[in-house]
């Protein structure tokens, strides 16, 4: 699911960039899309995660997918929140490979 | 457990597919949801059972009244063309102009829930009045609303009614049915006053409708001033005691122009002709017949506006009057207008159209 989770850093760090560069409210469409292709791709990555079981991927694979959800909507409620939650993102795709290196 | 064989590896990104694929169901079920209830969604149901609709007016003041389950607050506000506002106390208004249309907004909850307007009686005696009256209207069929509908349009300072203000009877459970709802929007800006035909009195002698109106009595039997204008209700016809009351009322000092209201129409001999001619009453306005009628009986002119909404029913029952001048089996409403110079009457159809007029000086 190497690809999967490298897509989901990238959409991460992609929302991290809109956030930083696009002012609101413009920015609010690029993050909920960006925020809903990174849910359809964490929902991939959960169930790769998941088949056969890895604890620490599905983990981070289930977070991944609720901060997916936080990204999409959060630049409505504040333009931190959503810088926060793109660079979450950005963490738990890599976090697997931080924790346990080499798999 | 690492993944080993090719046919793991593809069963595994059919799973990966697979999930990828409800996301984006879920997401479409979410996007429709949020669409149905930003965008979709009727508002809330409106907290009102009854009105709010205004019950009285003076030159001052004004009188609303509603039914409204549970014990929320009802706040009104009245604004007048300048931007000056009035808040009303237990549904009244006071301390406003004369002669003035005020706008009205009842909020509950701080939301704006209904709205009309009303118009002050002028203290200007040449100041222009205009009121609708209609009969025998409690039906709740699509003439009765056609016609509330016409009536709203015109914009009345008023409404009187000649009476039967629900068929078949005026019990509780009708009311809403045969006069809230088809009237809804012209009691949303005039009073309705209303007297009282047989139908209304089969049951509890009126109580019912006077409490839903909130007249001033069952019998239907009171007076109304408003700028140049009086209107006496009699009640059902024209007996001893509603002879004795108009001959009370008349005698004192009142406004310029006079009606009387009944539900039954004066005919020719009644004993309170000669009452109307002294105190030079400009019109008897009636019910009963459910026809629109120009007459004149005893040199008054009399308009009988049985055409509310119930119809005509048989023949037998709703003859034309051998001495009327004009008599029609149309639906619709009377309009008064009193300037200055005169009386303007107009029969206006459920149509819109007016198929009779008269004027008087």
């Amino acid at each position: 699911m190497t690809g999967l989770r490298v897509t989901l850093g990238v959409l991460g760090a992609a929302g991290l960039v809109a956030g930083l560069l696009i002012d609101r409210p413009t920015v609010l469409f690029p993050l909920l899309a960006l925020g809903i292709v990174a849910f359809v791709v964490a929902a991939g990555c959960l169930a790769g995660d998941l088949l056969p079981l890895r604890p620490v991927y599905a983990v981070t694979s289930g977070l991944a997918l609720i901060d997916a959800v936080l990204m999409a909507v959060a630049g409505q409620a504040s333009r931190p929140l959503a810088l926060v939650a793109a660079l979450a993102l950005v963490l738990l795709s890599a976090g697997p490979r931080l924790i346990r290196p080499g798999r | 457990m690492a993944v080993r064989t090719p046919l793991e590896r593809r069963l595994r990104w059919a799973v990966v597919g697979l999930a990828m694929f409800c996301a984006v169901l879920v997401l479409l079920i979410a996007a429709v949801l949020v669409y149905w209830r930003l965008y979709l969604l009727s508002p809330s149901a409106e907290p009102f059972s009854r009105g709010p609709f205004v019950i009285r007016l003076g030159p001052t003041s004004a009188q609303l009244a509603w039914t409204l389950p549970g014990d929320r607050r009802v706040e009104l506000v009245a604004t007048a063309p300048d931007g000056t506002t009035a808040t009303a106390a237990n549904g009244r208004f006071t301390g406003l102009e004369p002669d003035v249309r005020y706008l009205w907004t009842a909020s509950v909850g701080s939301v704006g829930r209904a709205a009309g307007s009303f118009h002050t009686a002028p203290t200007d005696p040449r100041a222009p009045v205009t009121f609708a009256a209609i009969g025998d209207y409690g039906s709740g069929t699509d003439h009765e609303w056609a016609v509330g509908r016409t009536l709203a349009s015109e914009q009345p300072d008023f409404v009187v009614t000649a009476g039967d203000n629900s068929y078949l009877v005026g019990a509780p459970v009708l009311l809403d049915r045969n006069i809230f709802r088809p009237l809804h929007d012209v009691m949303l800006e005039a009073p309705l006053y209303a007297t009282m035909g047989e139908h209304d009195l089969f049951y509890s002698n009126g109580a019912a409708v006077a409490d839903a109106l909130h007249l001033p009595n069952d019998a239907g039997r009171y007076v109304v001033d408003y700028g140049a204008v009086q209107v006496v209700l009699l009640g059902l016809d024209d007996g001893p005691a509603e002879v004795a009351f108009a001959r009370r009322v008349l005698a004192r000092p009142g406004p310029r122009v006079r009606f009387v209201v009944l539900h039954r129409p004066v005919q020719p001999g009644d004993a309170i002709l000669p009452l109307l001619r002294r105190y030079h009453v400009a019109a008897v306005i009636a019910g009963h017949l459910h026809r629109y009628e120009r007459r004149v009986v005893g040199g008054i002119p009399e308009f009988v506006v049985g055409t509310g909404g119930e119809g005509p029913g048989a023949a037998e029952f709703t003859k034309r009057s051998p001495d009327a001048i004009v008599s029609l089996l149309n639906f619709g409403s009377l309009r008064v207008t009193v300037t200055a110079t005169g009386v303007r009457y107009q029969f206006i159809d459920e149509r819109g159209r007016v198929l009779d007029h008269y004027s008087t000086r």
